[in-house]
């Protein structure tokens, strides 16, 4: 089982709505496909290939012109539907049908922008976990690790006001078809989870020193060992809560390269090994110390 | 990198260096086709060439020559001259070296832009081209008796076509392309508009996808200081440039359908097929389109 599902059919978040406003043009990557994402005057949303068919130029260097995305090289104007609509050399001209922009399924929800690089398998973004609750950004932020990395480093370090705050001593559990990991010591608890065979995103639930809080952290998978994470609050939260969060992911960025080398990492992957065993699926509670026969067992 | 096989891009001739860049005694490393090489002038104020591995001259490089003020080099058998251009030196033009851009693409990408008409209002807005007239006219391409490309009849209104302009005007262009890497623009010169600026560019490829790019203009213009003419050129240059840079594949695909062209394209069809029956796989990309 994996927590990274990599794949063509899902929904993986782009960027924050607030981020995109009406008429902007920007730059994304996803799966290692270059993707131009823009919003026209009436705020229709647009995720195509970053690439003008005509000679191969960077459409997210283009601006919009109303309902159009303007080719900053020759002026070719392509509508929603990715169709050149008009060529600027040839104003009287029909352009051909070949002259069509790459287009992908994309749609906005839970406050941010999705894409889906091939057919997606649902109408919406599969992010039960996140269900019923409003996605309030915080920050969006590049990190130099693969989706599942970074996915298994959310769950092993939650971000937490303090720098040596997280308690010790995870614990590993499944809950359905959710993996949580529960940190829990004398300053408080942290409960870590992750929706299994999905788009990596990753709620924590924070309770340290009596105040509890929920974030969540959308994955994108950006290259081979590239990811964004977009971090966000469940619902609303104080502002001083918005910026410890920012400050942990900062700190957590730093750490990147030591905490790729926890010790945890391995630990939580052969849980995750021990799960594509089908006989595995089951009632199971492990500890995870560092110790040398404290590797999770399968549930009798 | 190292040295190219391909025997069309290595048997062809290369500007390396204008002539006055090269210190009398001091060694110039550059790179030509994936090979490192160094230029140093002799007593006599000619240069030597010789290609490099590990940091020292491993072989004297046999074809190498001086013409219009440029240092030329072949690393391979010439199979043709250094190309003529008769203008240079017969007329009344001013003949002004304009320098060496690096450029992080492929040569025939560089060729291909600066032969384009229909990139100049969005590219060179309010010089070589305006937003109010951005129609390119039909133009004839022909392949000469010698083998060089040429397009004729072409025409554009520019807003400011040169350093020299007072004025927007139409413009006459003519493009010349002797080898693939190498072009010549003939254009109304604005200060005389009975006659033509000449404004050639040589490709140094250094690598398939990085480029040293050499130029020079001979123009009916005497009114400017070359800090001005040089201005002018590093600004409409720096344009073309911030476009070539996000042009991907960097080398110039061959095969159609890959990228959709259009009436204002037939130059570039024509040129792509050029090379593509010239057999250069150096810069190229020679792959079919994916089916859909």
């Amino acid at each position: 089982m994996s927590i990274s599902a990599v794949n063509l059919w899902s929904w993986y978040p782009i960027v924050a709505s607030r981020d995109l406003q009406t008429g902007a043009v920007m730059p994304a990557m996803l799966h290692g496909e270059r993707v131009v994402v823009w919003r026209s005057r009436e705020g229709r949303l647009g995720v195509w290939n970053d690439r003008c068919p005509h000679r191969s130029m960077s459409l997210s260097l283009g601006s919009t012109l109303g309902e159009m995305l303007v080719c900053p090289y020759h002026g070719w104007e392509f509508g929603s539907d990715g169709n050149c609509r008009r060529i600027p050399a040839h104003p009287a001209t029909t352009p051909s049908r070949a002259a069509r922009a790459r287009v992908y399924p994309a749609i906005e929800a839970s406050n941010y922008v999705w894409a889906c690089l091939g057919e997606p398998a649902s109408a919406q973004p599969e992010c039960g976990l996140v269900a019923g609750s409003a996605l309030s950004p915080i920050r969006s932020m590049h990190v130099c690790a693969d989706a599942e990395t970074v996915a298994l480093i959310l769950l092993a370090h939650p971000l937490t006001a303090t720098a040596g705050q997280t308690p010790a001593a995870p614990a590993c559990q499944l809950e359905g078809d959710m993996l949580a990991v529960t940190h829990a010591g004398e300053s408080g608890s942290a409960i870590c989870r992750a929706q299994l065979g999905l788009p990596p995103i990753i709620v924590c639930k924070l309770d340290i020193a009596g105040e509890p809080l929920s974030y969540a952290g959308l994955i994108q998978p950006t290259g081979e060992n590239t990811a964004v994470v977009h971090l966000a609050l469940l619902g609303e939260g104080a502002q001083a809560a918005r910026l410890a969060l920012n400050r942990a992911l900062s700190r957590l960025r730093d750490r990147m390269p030591v905490l790729a080398q926890s010790v945890l990492l391995p630990e939580l992957r052969d849980v995750l090994a021990d799960l594509r065993q089908p006989a595995a699926i089951s009632v199971m509670s492990k500890g995870l110390d560092h110790g040398e026969n404290n590797r999770p067992s399968r549930a009798q | 990198m190292a040295k190219t096989t391909d025997p069309v891009a290595l048997n062809n001739w290369y500007v390396v260096a204008a002539l006055s860049n090269l210190a009398a005694g001091q060694t110039h490393r550059t790179r030509l086709l994936g090979q490192d090489i160094s230029l140093r002038t002799g007593a006599d104020g000619s240069p030597n060439c010789a290609e490099i591995e590990a940091g020292q001259p491993v072989r004297e490089v046999e074809h190498i020559a001086v013409r219009y003020d440029f240092v030329w080099v072949c690393l391979g058998r010439p199979t043709q001259d250094i190309i003529d251009i008769p203008e240079i030196g017969d007329s009344g033009r001013r003949y002004i070296q304009r320098g060496r851009i690096g450029v992080a693409t492929s040569g025939p990408r560089i060729i291909e832009n600066f032969f384009d008409l229909s990139h100049f209002s969005f590219v060179h807005t309010g010089t070589l081209g305006g937003l109010n007239v951005t129609e390119v006219p039909p133009y004839a391409v022909d392949v000469r008796e010698n083998g060089e490309l040429w397009a004729t009849e072409c025409r554009f209104f520019q807003p400011k076509a040169s350093s020299a302009s007072d004025e927007g005007a139409e413009i006459a262009y003519q493009y010349r392309v002797p080898r693939p890497f190498i072009a010549l623009i003939y254009k109304t010169s604005p200060s005389r508009p009975t006659d033509n600026d000449i404004i050639g560019l040589f490709i140094q490829p250094r690598d398939e996808t990085d480029c040293i790019v050499h130029s020079f203009g001979l123009m009916w213009n005497w009114k400017n200081s070359d800090a001005e003419m040089l201005h002018f050129f590093h600004e409409v240059f720096a344009q073309d440039r911030s476009v070539l840079i996000h042009q991907l594949p960097k080398k110039l695909p061959l095969m159609p359908r890959r990228e959709i062209p259009t009436h204002s394209d037939a130059l570039s069809i024509a040129y792509r097929r050029w090379l593509d029956k010239s057999g250069l796989q150096f810069g190229v990309d020679r792959e079919f389109a994916k089916s859909a």
